[in-house]
């Protein structure tokens, strides 16, 4: 019959000599150990989960220890924006342009502008052509 | 001893800063460590698992509140563990496997070429005192390694990680009772090997 014991005060004698053992590790455990937290620890400051572009600043998560402005993460997006913004508006003022220059070149022919939907006048253009 | 969670203030959680982080990981590295050597007994094993486990912490918690760290910690520790002892399974097979192709190869084998002898000869000059708790500690050590892996973790959340009971059970993912099953057991069983050994705990 096993007497009756203290279990929390043994336990806590047994993880006194746990301390023990773990505060005289050898020297590359050590080492090793501190390289691997370095390591963890450099996976912090990169941002994984938190949107943000490149060179926009990490926002989120790191900006209360770097002090980054909020505005600077939104910054490229906005950037992108006006970008996309700009060529539409481009694109769509080449292509008014385009067709004012048809519309010139039309007005300013010879040939009256009915003969153009005039279906008479394209026949006639294909026989001329095949003679 | 009084651990990271324990000094921390209460109140509304704030998240962890990089310096807090820091500090835990600095603080639980150790045991961490030791922890994860009685488990695999190799100790290449246990301190990739031990990196393993910072980096998992880091990438995908470090936005938790602080307080939260050390039953996290314990979970993907744990967890890692586990994974490593499925991987050196999967890996027993197939070598298993492999040297029934190629059984001549066991003849060039000399166990004693791998043998790693321990170093004492640092200890030969050390006072009396510290090489009797040296010998405890390899003692408590041996016999936490003979435990059964769920009672040898239960004992060191409950004890040495100073977790309470609930945080116990939801790092093994088992029920209160078991942890507190698991952990009697477990120090039974190191008090009797320890008395056997002619110590008393």
């Amino acid at each position: 019959m096993n007497e009756p014991i203290n279990e929390y005060g043994l336990a806590k004698r047994i993880t006194q000599h746990l301390d023990y053992g773990a505060s005289k590790l050898d020297g590359h455990v050590q080492f090793r150990l501190q390289a691997a937290r370095q390591h963890a620890l450099e996976a912090y400051a990169k941002p994984h989960h938190h949107f943000s572009l490149a060179w926009g600043g990490h926002g989120g998560r790191n900006s209360h220890h770097r002090g980054h402005s909020p505005f600077r993460a939104w910054l490229p997006l906005a950037v992108l924006l006006l970008g996309l913004m700009f060529i539409t508006y481009w694109q769509t003022t080449e292509q008014m342009n385009d067709l004012s220059e048809i519309d010139a070149h039309l007005l300013a022919e010879e040939l009256p502008f009915h003969a153009f939907i005039d279906t008479g006048f394209d026949t006639w253009l294909k026989g001329s052509s095949e003679e | 001893m009084i651990r990271y969670c324990k000094v921390r203030y209460s109140g509304t959680p704030q998240l962890a800063t990089y310096q807090e982080l820091s500090n835990f990981l600095a603080e639980v590295e150790r045991r961490a460590y030791k922890q994860a050597l009685f488990a695999v007994r190799d100790e290449h094993g246990a301190l990739d698992i031990v990196q393993d486990s910072m980096l998992k912490l880091t990438e995908k918690y470090s936005a938790k509140p602080v307080e939260e760290f050390p039953m996290l910690f314990q979970r993907i520790l744990q967890n890692t563990i586990r994974d490593y002892y499925r991987r050196q399974k999967v890996r027993s097979l197939w070598t298993t496997l492999l040297s029934s192709f190629s059984s001549h190869q066991e003849e060039e084998y000399d166990p004693l070429e791998t043998l790693e002898v321990a170093d004492d000869s640092n200890k030969i000059h050390r006072p009396e005192e510290t090489l009797a708790r040296s010998q405890v500690v390899k003692l408590i050590e041996q016999a936490l390694k003979n435990l059964p892996a769920r009672q040898r973790e239960a004992f060191l959340l409950r004890y040495w990680e100073e977790l309470d009971v609930s945080q116990t059970a939801a790092a093994m993912g088992c029920s209160e009772g078991s942890v507190k099953t698991h952990c009697s057991r477990a120090t039974h069983a190191v008090a009797a090997f320890l008395k056997s050994k002619g110590i008393e705990p």
